[in-house]
This record gives C-alpha cells, structure tokens and sequence, in this order.
C-alpha cells in the first residue's frame, strides 16, 4: 500500500513534522498530473495491489483532489486520504457533494489531529477542522502524532463522540529525519510516551476507541500488563515494526518513508512491479539494520528482535545515528548515506 | 468493392428512398438516437451505427438504457469534470458508445487516457489545428504499449489492427472518411466522399443512382490517387517516413508544427512492439468503426 503525495503544498507547519525538508525541498508547483496518476494506478493494479494513500503536504489542495478520489474509486481502488482537515470552504463542499457518495470502506480520511493547547494554530483553523469532521465524519479515523511525553488525548475523544469519528486512533511517533532531527521523541522518551498513553486507558474503553500503533514502537517498552491491555482492547496482534511505507512523491521518485527521503531515493520508473519497490527497500533497510540492531543497545541480541516481533525501533533513528557516528562501515550504507546530504 | 456504408443526418425523406443499405445516421441531440435507430429500422435499411455530435461535454450527456444495442459514435468537444461523469460513465461502458474527441484541446489528450482507464473506449480527432504531437506521443505509447489491458483509443489501436509493414496503413474510416467504406448524404440525397466535401458542397453525384460502380467513378478515382499529388509537388511529406500511416494529412500544418513526422515515425515503431505482443485479453465483441 504505497503513499502518493499529491502535492508538497502544505497549510500547516506542525513542530514535529517529518515531511518539512520534502515540503521546503519541493517547488511550490509540484502536484502530481494526472499522466502520472494513471500511470501509477496501472502499475499498482498490474501488482495485484488496489490500495492506495493520498498524502501530502495537504492532499486536498490538489486542484484535482475529488477527481483523483473518484477516478480511483472508480478503477476499484481503496483509498485512505491523510488530511490535516484544514479545507477551504470550496473543498469542503466538493467532499460534501461528491465523495460521501462513496461509502466508508472504500474511502477513508485520518485526519491528523494536533491539541489546540500545546500547538497553536492560526485563528480559525480548528474551526475549519471541525467543520471537516462534521461533514465527513464517518469516513474519518482520528490520527495523533506523538512528539512530546506530557501529550494528551482528551480533545481527540471529544471529537470522536461529538462528530461520529471512527473508532480507530492512529498513534504515530515523531521520527527523526537524518541531518535534520527536528522535534522527535527519542529513544529514552518512548517509554514516558507509552505510560501516558496507557493512562487513557479508561477513556479508550468507555468511548470504545482502539489505539493504533504506527510504526517504530519498541516491544520492549511496554510492560506485560500494557501489552495485555493493548491486546484484549484491540483484538488484535500488535505489531511493533518498521518497514518501508513507500512514498511516492509528486515527480514520481520513491523513497522508503518520509524520514528516509534521501536515503536510496529512486524514481517508480526504475521499477517493474510493486513488489520489486518493496524488495529494494527491505534490502536497504536491512543493511542498516546490519549495522546497527536497534535503538537500544539492548536491541543486539534482543530474542524478539531476531525472531522478527519487534524490528527494534524506527530505521530512521538507527540513520541518525550512523550519520553522526564516524567511520562508517559498510561500503553500501556509505552509498546510501552519500544520497542523505547532510547539512 | 462491397458499396459504401451511407452517412446522413437523421431524415425520413433520405430513408424512404433507400432500402437494403446499410446506413450510418447523424443526430445533434443524444434525445434522438433511439427515434433515428428505430426510423433506420422501420424502412428496412441496417444501422451500422449512430454519430451523435454533441456540442456539450460528455459530462453532461446522461446515456439512456435504451441506447442499449444501438452503436453510437459520440462525437463531444471535451469530457468535462470527471466528478461530473462517474454518476454515468458505468453506463456508458456498458453500451456500445465510442467516444470522439479533438486531439487539438490539450486536457482531451488526457481525458482520453482517462476514459480508456475506466473502459470506455475513445478516439481523438484531427482538424484543422494541430495537436501538441509530444503529448500524443505519449498518449499513443500509452495506448499501445500500457501496463495493462485497457479499452482501445483510436486511431491508434485501429492503425495497428490495420498495420502492415509493406504498404500503407489508411485509417480514415476510423472517423468515416474513407469513401471506400463511407459515402455522405445531404438532404436532398445527393451524395459527397467526406462529410467535409459534403460541408463544402463538393458532391460528385445527384443521387445513389448514378454511383452503381463507384470504384470507376472519376471523382473516385481521382481521390483514391491524391497522394500522387504529394510526390508530383515534392512536398515535405513525400519524403517523410511517417508518410505510410499519415499520407500527408498533416501537409496543412506541417510548417508551423512540424513534429507529425516525428510523430508518425514513432507510432510505426510502437505498433510494430505493440503487434508484436499482442495482448490477449482484447474485448471481442465490441463494436468499432
């Protein structure tokens, strides 16, 4: 399930964010066409492969953003929308009239969701925000990325019961970028990140909403009473992985994920098949992985992390380091580690 | 020689004085396709299909289930929005519609990339502006050449059925205007080798009557020769090597947008790749022109 950024445009300027550098690299003309769209689209389907993330910058600013949903439903492709929810009114209205005639399932928004308190906002963009989740609601998972350990949750289930929000909250953690940290949680926050997390713990279950665990969360940092709690509230395996998203960005270049933008970037010409991306980028992950096991020291050796449980925290963490440790050892991770062009 | 297929705009008078042909029917608004494919019924001639030409977007044109069995070349300026048309297109891929759009507007050469992604088979148009024959190139090899099944664009798909190495590929009849295969009627039944001609009043006969061997008629002839005209005149196109598919259609704008030749040079060779790994999977029963 590939990420296509639609455009690098963005309304926001979240302190976390990992898309910063793409976004300041990028022109502002940089959308994608829809040549380029169709193209993808066919080598997704020739794949086998009929999901598809629309992301951005702000992905409903592309002058084309409706057409794009509905030409791919059309070609019976899921679809997830990432939005910050800051749309004009011309959008909101085009959402209203056309895309909430395809059925959740097919469509689906997660609305990335930063708490009014700890991040301010220009005035009228939580309005903007509400309105969003008023008219498309149903279609919308609630998204949160953490990047500070004293977070807090409660704005996020307010909307979920006053807007009829999906259920699922999709927990992010904010990554460094390699040559350009940013505001991340490191590895020696995560563990405060995920106590306060489970703090919420009554709250998740009296509103029913499952917590989702995006990539790079160490197994390890959660006790076996969290783990427990986490399983019996979600039903589900957790898995505490990282491996390559694959973005593809609005001149068709390919990268791992957001943070790994510079590391082996490639076009999706160079490719036959989905499946050749994933490949190659599993291959590149691995051999910082050979390098370094995992963002605690204790990662080396760790039996979860050699029996593929846990990946051992995020790859961009393992880069970060690489990049600031010197000599690097392998001749192939120089290779990738030249494409990163540090500052 | 089998005779001409018959092209006119939708009239009983034209109709009545016909029997046993197979005839083709013009219609401005798509209300009157159903009432011209019935008329054609009605006086025991056989519909070959139905032109429309519409001068509002595809968006706009709501298909009736009733066109079901009725061809139908559609004939649109643009497609419009496409938020527009997904409330009809799963119609309009189910029944026998192609179609037509000039290739001269820029946003039709994507539109017809999107339409035969969503399985509506189309084909673009030439006039007397020409087209960007960059982004055609790209549309052709996309047509020829994608990734995977999808419903033919024309001409391109039709000059590589009709394809051959060793002679010259015509392909007027994808828009009917190959007289070999498309006569035109006006009004008063009197008969042109072109819906041009016919525009411009150049009729070579009053009626059907006098055409009972069209292969010898002079005006005939002298149409099926015109390409010597390019040699005997030493024009850019005679000594073009896209000449065997475009045969100096494009002689009109080849000054100011000379990139036909290049164009044409290129699609010989994406037909013959194209020819070469034919897929499989082509729609059969579908009707063309």
């Amino acid at each position: 399930m590939p990420n296509l950024l639609l455009t690098t445009r963005c309304v926001r300027s979240c302190p976390y964010c990992f898309a910063r550098r793409e976004i300041e690299a990028s022109s502002s003309a940089d959308s994608v066409s829809w040549e380029d769209l169709i193209f993808l689209a066919d080598f997704l389907e020739a794949s086998g492969d009929r999901h598809i993330s629309l992301l951005g910058g702000e992905p409903t600013l592309h002058r084309d953003f409706v057409d794009f949903v509905l030409y791919l439903h059309e070609r019976g492709f899921s679809i997830t929308v990432f939005t910050s929810g800051v749309l004009s009114n011309a959008c909101l209205c085009d959402l209203e009239r056309y895309l909430r005639a395809v059925p959740p399932g097919p469509l689906s928004f997660v609305c990335n969701l930063n708490d009014p308190e700890q991040i301010s906002a220009p005035p009228g963009e939580t309005e903007r925000v509400h309105e969003f989740l008023s008219v498309m609601g149903p279609w919308v998972s609630p998204g949160f990325n953490i990047h500070r350990p004293d977070f807090r949750l409660e704005f996020i289930i307010e909307l979920v019961a006053r807007y009829g929000l999906m259920r699922q909250l999709r927990l992010g953690i904010a990554h460094p970028v390699p040559g350009n940290p940013g505001t991340h949680v490191s590895p020696g926050m995560v563990r405060q990140a995920i106590d306060r997390l489970c703090s919420y713990r009554a709250l998740f279950e009296r509103f029913r909403i499952k917590p989702g665990l995006d990539c790079g969360f160490p197994l390890c940092q959660f006790s076996d009473e969290q783990l427990g709690w986490f399983h019996r509230l979600t039903g589900e395996a957790l898995r505490f992985y990282c491996c390559p998203a694959i973005d593809i960005a609005p001149d068709m270049s390919v990268y791992s994920c957001f943070p790994l933008s510079r590391f082996h970037r490639r076009s999706i010409y160079e490719f036959d098949s989905m499946r050749e991306v994933l490949d190659f980028y599993h291959h590149k992950n691995d051999a910082i992985r050979a390098e370094l096991a995992g963002i605690f020291e204790e990662c080396d050796g760790c039996i979860h992390r050699e029996e593929g449980v846990c990946a051992g925290g995020g790859a961009c963490h393992l880069l970060c380091r690489l990049t600031d440790e010197a000599p690097v050892r392998l001749p192939e991770i120089q290779r990738g580690l030249s494409d990163t062009r540090l500052p | 020689m089998v005779f001409p297929i018959l092209v006119f705009r939708d009239s009983q008078k034209v109709l009545d004085r016909l029997h046993g042909h197979r005839v083709v029917v013009r219609v401005d608004d798509p209300e009157n396709i159903v009432d011209a494919a019935s008329r054609v019924q009605r006086t025991g001639n056989q519909l070959s299909c139905v032109i429309c030409d519409s001068v509002r977007p595809l968006s706009a044109i709501t298909p009736a289930e009733s066109w079901a069995g009725i061809p139908v070349a559609l004939f649109v300026p643009e497609v419009g929005r496409l938020r527009d048309l997904t409330a009809t297109i799963h119609r309009t891929r189910d029944l026998d519609v192609h179609v037509y759009l000039p290739a001269a507007r820029p946003e039709n050469l994507v539109s017809l990339r999107i339409l035969a992604s969503l399985n509506v088979p189309s084909c673009a148009t030439f006039g007397a502006e020409p087209p960007d024959w960059e982004a055609l190139a790209d549309l052709m090899t996309y047509a020829l050449l994608g990734p995977i099944p999808h419903v033919p664009i024309d001409p391109f798909e039709y000059i590589a059925d009709h394809y051959a190495p060793d002679r010259w590929t015509q392909w007027d009849a994808v828009t009917f205007s190959d007289p070999r295969r498309y006569l035109h009627l006006d009004a008063e039944s009197r008969v042109a080798l072109s819906h041009d001609d016919l525009l411009a009043g150049a009729f070579i006969a009053d009626d059907l009557g006098a055409l009972d061997d069209i292969e010898r008629h002079p005006a005939f002839v002298e149409r099926a020769g015109r390409w010597r005209r390019f040699f005997a005149e030493c024009t850019q196109c005679s000594c073009c090597p896209g000449w065997r598919v475009c045969q100096g259609m494009f002689v009109h704008t080849v000054e100011r947008a000379p990139g036909c030749s290049a164009f044409f040079t290129e699609l010989m060779d994406v037909v013959e790749q194209h020819n070469a790994k034919r897929r499989q999977t082509r729609q059969p029963n579908r009707w063309r022109p």
